[in-house]
């Protein structure tokens, strides 16, 4: 098997051999670990697909709640505190699911807590992509729309946006395989801040009237 | 400068999930900011509620230095100006003083 040499140095999507490797190197934490690793003679369902790991839903979803208010996202304030006071949070059980109505927008997250550690010598540093899942698709729901990617030194759930955009509702419970995680290995070792500048205001981010670098 | 952990002092009160908070605190200029961040970053005396805001310690990594400013990079975006801001040095502890004694 031709995996050492210059083509192992190949930054690219990890093949779900590559991901057991990452994990089992704590380069990819996901907590609980997804199992089982392969397809057993009994079937059932193994959650890593050929470049991909699936992920579950956590428990709780968020319910946006209608008013008449509108979100201002320069404003000053704490918006996050107006968010949450119009937001109603579900706690789903298996016999209490929740059903997704069409043109309902709700936020999940994942069941699973997904750490990319950058390490001290930066070696093979990794980044991810959370995406949606194909069956979901086809019913016209959207799982993730915004923002899929997750950065180097991420920590933390995935947060997901779903709308269901289909013409019958979808039933949402507990534990249920939503999205899928597709991890790559990033090129070369990233600067802790910069690109988290773009986009924002002058007073943010900026030391001396110029952009502040990590050295 | 290497990237340094620090803990930025902010009012924090439930957030949306159960395991997250609604952080709110000031850049260096005064301006609010806001973020949900997970509760693993927050050190505090007193759980979060509902009815006024906690004093918490939120975990931050400190990317550069500049006198009394320091840029800092949050645990997850804030809702308006992205990940990373810059506050005075006064409002950052080096650690939590409740795990000190």
């Amino acid at each position: 098997m031709l995996r050492l040499g210059k083509k192992r140095k190949q930054k690219m999507i990890l093949s779900n051999v590559e991901i057991h490797d990452a994990i089992d190197k704590k380069r990819l934490i996901i907590k609980p670990e997804p199992s089982p690793r392969t397809m057993g003679v009994a079937g059932g369902h193994c959650p890593y697909n050929t470049h991909s790991v699936d992920l579950r839903l956590s428990p709780e979803i968020v319910i946006p709640t209608t008013g008449k208010f509108s979100y201002d996202m320069v404003q000053a304030g704490n918006l996050a505190q107006l968010i949450k006071a119009h937001s109603q949070t579900l706690k789903l059980t298996a016999d209490q699911p929740f059903i997704l109505e069409p043109g309902r927008f709700v936020l999940g997250k994942t069941l699973e807590w997904i750490e990319l550690p950058i390490t001290a010598n930066c070696e093979a540093c990794l980044a991810a992509r959370i995406e949606g899942k194909s069956s979901f698709a086809r019913l016209g729901m959207l799982v993730h729309f915004t923002a899929p990617t997750v950065h180097p030194d991420f920590e933390g759930t995935l947060t997901l946006e779903m709308i269901n955009l289909g013409p019958a509702s979808i039933i949402l419970r507990p534990d249920m395989y939503i999205a899928q995680l597709i991890v790559e290995e990033v090129k070369g070792c990233p600067n802790r801040n910069p690109s988290q500048f773009q986009g924002q205001r002058d007073a943010v981010g900026v030391i001396g009237g110029e952009v502040a670098r990590a050295s | 400068m290497t990237a340094k952990l620090s803990y930025l002092r902010c009012e924090a009160t439930p957030g949306q999930f159960a395991d997250e908070v609604v952080i709110a605190g000031k850049d260096h200029s005064g301006e609010e900011f806001s973020l949900f961040a997970n509760r693993q970053f927050v050190e505090t005396e007193q759980a979060p509620h509902e009815e006024s805001s906690v004093p918490v310690l939120l975990r931050v990594t400190e990317l550069a230095k500049d006198g009394e400013l320091v840029l800092i990079r949050l645990p997850s975006q804030t809702l308006a100006n992205g990940q990373t801001i810059t506050v005075r040095s006064e409002e950052l502890e080096d650690a939590p003083a409740w795990q000190e004694a």
